[in-house]
């Protein structure tokens, strides 16, 4: 059909246009050959690429958020779950004048409609948590830290001047003097809006509601100084967009005023081309603070989270568990099945046009809401164990106390009744997003906010692990009725010194805090068998918590001293023994360690695994997993044995010379507890060893049908009977029914008792003495100490 | 062969021919018919013009929300219209537009400079009572512009008529490109070298021409790199010493780099790709092109009508359309060799050029290989003066044909 024809007989001058026409002819072969080669490259070898481009033009998959599991305490309150959140969302490709649309979106965001259903919404917020406190906290921490800085040059130069005249002994990595008394103040400022608010409660309509009124007006004031928004900004966010197919977040708002907002879109759209809301599930925390270690917190998934989770089928952007039961239940595996707080997104994808409207429902894959948790936690004793810790950690007279933590576990089943760590941590603030306030106070590399310092921190038990020497020292045979002679011509060097207690045997031992008896009897039985119960109770171990970021301690051994000390010290020597059997030396523990030690004792030598999550339950609330109560470890002694222990731990707080006695008067008889006092030498370079000490108290109740057993530390908190064993008594009290009007009592008994302390002890006056002669002691001589 | 042979011979094609037109041999004469009507030719431009029913119907579907079918309406009535211009121009003696050679040239620029002055159109000023001037001007000026030619036959080999005749096409040339219409004056370029290279100009004059040409192209380009970064960043104004837009510079910026400007300038060219390389060996189906119907291909059922093609129809489909329109195009050029005279000849040669360069040029702007200059797609894109235009232009074709030597 194309075979070229050409005329016979052509004259000269016809030939040679003939032969131009030709090459045109052959010219044009060529161009459709170019054309076919390239429509074969495109659509055969290159075609697979250009199907998915065209594909990712059409497809839209949009995520069906799965509703994110709850979390309730024993009693079926909800500590944690999901509320509807609205974003503002804007595709770019969608829209012609992103400059006019960053203008109107500027006007939306500041007008008044929003602005009044923004006011309404935080109004809610601020009602329901404490969380403009903390946010109000630190920002006198970050005053303080300015100043800090400011002075700190200055006391440099002061330092340098000591050091010339050969005085200079401070620390300079220690907390400054007066950023220590800085943080004090600012621990002060969360207790009194703590009291203030629970006096609240109590006097309801008077005066508290205006105070209350105007708290919640101050901090609305703060935070609609950000809720503006000018056109520049809201294009900078836009622009990040541009060339992009997918949709821009631009704003969040709660539910309410993201209804507003979606209302005023739909009604101009020509005004907003291309901007949509959409409802997004936000986690939420309706106790605020309360219990916020151990829910922990939920944020954007990291890269590392990623790379490990992707294969669950986790993708960036989403929000995961980033601490505590957040992100322990994150995705959970156990007996081969998969449990998820997160549950399962779901997927719809459809056909969109140029103009992203939906033409086809293409499939649809429904989310699977996460699983819910029910706690071990009783939210009434976590609320009481809380506050009072803060108020103990306030009142502790010393700049450096700061935190604390304290843990009540149900003894039958190892099921963590409270668990309590200060400073607090608002999950909430993690779930909107951390302003800079909240940056400032949540990362304050000394405050530590973030850290759960019941299963994180590891501290020198002191007194409280005599128990465990104890312990031992029965299993070894020594008869409780043994005595010591503990008198100034016994405390001979390495002895850790000790008050005077003239003869002990077992009971007065415990009760006093004999560092005489104990160490002496310690030495008897060898370093052997008071490691070996040691381990049994479960120190040196993680206690297997479900909650993430747990820390071993350290429980020393011969092997360890020889692996991690160089020369001398490479032995282990008779004042290693002496130390470990008051907890002191290189003994590093944890308050859940010390609860579980505690609640071991209750249950006569069973130590159980302690936990904070009883069931895992379907979004229906059926239970899908129970958890059994599990048996770590049992400590082989006779019941005699135990009695005789819980007999002397009785004594602590019941007998004459107990070192708490008096303080649980207002536990009825047969609620009476057991318990053991501690305080202990917090070992850091710094620390001036007679007053910067750790308050410890462990204990359990009743003391002859034991329910529940506790443990608290409070860093500096001093004296453990002064300290910590408030703790244990407000929470007992909560436990065991003494409801909201005992507080204002337990209040008013902290003050009297620390007004009256000095008077009170006898012991303390003891304390006196032995600063004297602490200054021509060695070091091994200031290490020990005694209540 | 005898005299008689041949005689014979022709009196038995005359005697079917004369079956098959119906036409008296007096009406032939008269009309200086003297060779066959190539059927052939005539049934692949019928086919041509049937596939392009059938894409126009799939493309234009959507391209009028209240009236899916306006565009295939308009499309059939210009295809019927366009028929009526076919028949009239094929029996039209096209030597007696020689007679017009000084009236056409000034009726054509005056057209040319009214839609200048008063054209309507986006951006540009292209129409003036719903006519595109620029589009009959095309086939107008390849009658003239041979005519000029044929009459200087004797002056093609003296340098100073070479630039003449180059000055004759470019005052038309230059209207055009002042609406601004870069892509119908660069039409007119390539026309003006395809002719003069078939009539046999000076070589030297030429090639020089052609020289200056290629540098200056090769030096918008390299200006492009410089401006735009590397073809990175987009063009923030008109380059002072380059004659064209900004637009314009933008599109043969992008023509290297679609990406630079992705949701602008190189947006139809990004979408275009996609559509075609989508559809694979087979094509999306008829009707069920996700870039067209969805639009994200704008402009498909006009200067992007190839990919619609590409994209429901699928390889085998588009290459055997490519070759329909080789073969058709090929049999239009054969006929040049058999004009009857040198005007005949440069007639075919100008309109092959015309139809081979739009072909080209919209088909590989539709793959990325041509930059993009808004030339329909002859016979497929839709607009009425461009179909009626062209249409006149292949009965332009079978006018010298039917007048020429025998085949």
């Amino acid at each position: 059909m194309i075979k070229l024809k050409r005329p016979q007989g052509a004259t000269v001058a016809q030939e040679k246009i003939n032969k131009r026409l030709l090459v045109i002819y052959l010219f044009i072969i060529v161009l459709f050959v170019i054309l076919v080669g390239r429509l074969f490259f495109m659509q055969v070898v290159k075609g697979q690429e250009y199907v998915s481009r065209s594909d990712s033009n059409i497809y839209r998959t949009i995520t069906l958020p799965a509703r994110r599991g709850t979390i309730y305490d024993r009693n079926g309150n909800v500590l944690a779950s999901s509320q509807p959140y609205m974003s503002v969302q804007v595709y770019p490709n969608e829209v012609e004048d992103l400059d006019a649309l960053a203008d109107q979106l500027a006007k939306l965001f500041s007008s008044d409609e929003v602005f009044e259903a923004e006011q309404s919404a935080r109004k809610n917020i601020a009602q329901s948590s404490l969380s403009e406190t903390i946010a109000n906290v630190s920002k006198q921490v970050q005053e303080q830290k300015k100043e800090a800085e400011r002075e700190a040059a200055e006391k440099e130069k002061e330092q340098a001047e000591e050091a010339k005249n050969g005085g200079g002994t401070a620390d300079t990595s220690a907390l400054t003097p007066t950023e220590k008394a800085r943080l004090g103040e600012a621990a002060a400022a969360v207790k009194q809006k703590s009291a203030s608010s629970s006096a609240e409660t109590e006097e309801e309509e008077n005066t508290s509601a205006e105070t209350e009124e105007d708290d919640i007006n101050a901090a609305i004031g703060s935070l609609t100084a950000n809720t503006k928004i000018s056109k520049k900004e809201v294009l900078e966010i836009l622009e990040t967009g541009i060339g992009s197919y997918n949709a821009i977040t631009v704003r969040t708002y709660t539910y309410e005023v993201g209804v507003t907002i979606a209302e005023i879109v739909a009604e101009n759209p020509d005004l907003y081309p291309g901007v949509y809301v959409s409802e997004e599930p936000m986690r939420s925390y309706p106790n605020g603070y309360y219990l916020g270690h151990v829910l922990g917190t939920v944020g954007k998934i990291t890269d590392t989270q990623l790379e490990k989770m992707t294969s669950y089928g986790y993708k960036i952007s989403d929000i995961v568990g980033q601490s505590g039961l957040e992100s322990y239940y994150e995705h959970y595996t156990e007996g081969g099945k998969v449990f998820s707080l997160s549950g399962q997104d779901g997927h719809r994808v459809v056909e969109v046009d140029a103009k992203n409207n939906i033409i086809d429902v293409i499939s649809e894959e429904a989310p699977v809401a996460g699983n819910s948790l029910e706690l071990t936690i009783d939210l009434n004793t976590q609320m009481h164990m809380e506050d009072s810790l803060k108020r103990v950690i306030a009142g502790a007279g010393n700049p450096k106390a700061i935190g604390g933590s304290a843990a009540l576990i149900d003894v039958d089943t190892g099921g963590v009744v409270a668990m309590a760590s200060a400073p607090s941590v608002d999950p909430n603030d993690f779930a909107r997003g951390l302003s800079s306030e909240e940056i400032d106070y949540y990362f304050h590399e000394k405050l530590k906010p973030q850290m759960n310092r019941a299963i994180t921190a590891g501290y020198p038990s002191g007194s409280t692990f005599k128990m465990v020497t104890a312990t031992a020292i029965l299993k070894a045979g020594v008869s409780p009725n043994d005595t010591i002679v503990c008198s100034e011509g016994s405390w001979a060097l390495p002895l850790a010194k000790c008050h005077w207690h003239g003869g002990v045997n077992f009971y007065n031992a415990v009760a006093a805090s004999c560092n005489i008896y104990f160490q002496k009897m310690a030495a008897r039985i060898g370093e052997e068998a008071l490691i070996s119960v040691g381990l049994q109770y479960g120190f040196g171990k993680k206690s297997g918590i479900d909650l993430p970021s747990e820390v071993t301690g350290l429980l020393p051994t011969p092997e360890w001293k020889a692996q991690n000390n160089t020369g001398w010290e490479k032995q282990w020597h008779i004042y290693d023994t002496y130390y470990m059997s008051m907890g002191q030396g290189a003994t590093v523990d944890t308050v859940i360690q010390l609860a579980s030690c505690a609640a071991t004792i209750a249950n006569h030598g069973v130590r159980l695994r302690p936990y904070v999550c009883q069931s895992i339950l379907d979004d229906e609330g059926n239970v899908l997993k129970t958890r059994e109560p599990e048996v770590v470890d049992t400590i082989e002694l006779d019941d005699a044995d135990w009695d005789t222990i819980t007999e002397a731990m009785r004594g602590v707080v019941s007998d004459g010379s107990g070192t708490a006695r008096n303080l649980f008067g207002s536990l009825s008889g047969t609620l009476m507890p057991a318990g053991k006092t501690g305080t202990a030498q917090t070992g850091l370079a710094g620390d001036n060893l007679e007053s910067d000490n750790h308050g410890v108290f462990i204990g359990f109740a009743p003391a002859d049908n034991p329910q529940v057993a506790f443990a608290c530390l409070v860093e500096y908190g001093g004296a453990g009977a002064k300290s910590a064993a408030y703790v244990c008594r407000d929470t007992f009290r909560a436990y065991f029914g003494y409801d909201v009007e005992s507080n204002i009592i337990l209040m008013d008994d902290l003050f009297v008792s620390s007004s009256q302390r000095d008077s009170d002890e006898d012991d303390e006056e003891d304390d006196e003495d032995s600063e004297e002669e602490a200054a021509d002691v060695n070091r091994y001589d200031l290490l020990s100490e005694d209540e | 062969m005898s005299t008689d042979a041949r005689k014979s011979s022709d009196q038995l094609k005359r005697a079917k021919q004369k079956r098959r037109l119906h036409m008296s041999q007096e009406t032939r004469r008269r009309r200086g018919i003297y060779n066959s009507f190539d059927w052939v030719t005539f049934g692949l431009f019928a086919l041509l013009l049937l596939v392009s029913v059938i894409v126009m119907s799939t493309a234009s579907a959507n391209a009028m929300s209240d009236d899916s079918g306006y565009y295939l309406r308009r499309h059939l009535f210009m295809i019927a219209v366009g028929f009526g211009v076919f028949v009239a121009v094929t029996l039209f003696d096209y030597r007696r537009y020689k007679d017009f050679l000084t009236q056409g040239y000034i009726i054509v620029c005056v057209m040319l400079l009214i839609t200048l002055i008063f054209g309507t159109g986006d951006g540009a000023n292209r129409w003036i009572f719903g006519v595109q001037p620029s589009e009959a001007a095309k086939v107008a000026m390849i009658v003239l512009f041979a005519a000029y030619l044929d009459q200087n036959r004797k002056r093609l080999k003296e340098p100073k008529f070479v630039l003449q005749s180059m000055g004759y096409m470019a005052i038309p040339t230059g209207l055009i490109f002042m609406e601004p219409d870069l892509g119908t004056s660069l039409v007119f370029i390539v026309v003006m070298l395809v002719m003069l290279y078939v009539a046999g100009a000076n070589r030297r004059v030429f090639g020089a021409v052609i020289g200056i040409m290629a540098a200056f192209i090769a030096i918008i380009f390299v200006t492009l790199f410089i401006y735009t970064k590397g073809f990175n960043e987009n063009l923030s104004g008109d380059i002072p010493w380059i004659p064209l837009h900004r637009y314009q510079l933008m599109r043969l910026a992008i023509f290297i780099n679609p990406d630079m400007d992705a949701l602008n300038t190189g947006y139809h060219i990004i979408q275009s790709k996609i559509a075609v390389g989508s559809g694979g060996l087979f094509g999306k189906g008829y009707g069920n092109g996700t870039q067209v119907q969805g639009n994200f291909l704008p402009e498909h059922h006009t200067d992007f009508i190839f990919s619609v093609i590409s994209e429901e129809f699928g390889f085998f489909v588009t290459a055997a359309i490519l070759c329909l329109f080789m073969v058709f195009l090929l049999r239009l050029m054969n006929k040049a060799f058999f004009a009857r005279d040198f005007f005949g000849t440069l007639i075919i040669s100008g309109i092959s050029a015309m139809m081979i360069f739009q072909v080209f040029e919209n088909v590989g702007m539709a793959m990325g290989i041509m930059p993009v200059t808004g030339l329909p797609l002859p016979f497929f894109s839709y607009g009425g003066t461009s179909m009626i235009t062209n249409m006149a232009a292949v009965a332009l074709v079978f006018s010298v044909s039917l007048r020429g030597r025998k085949v």
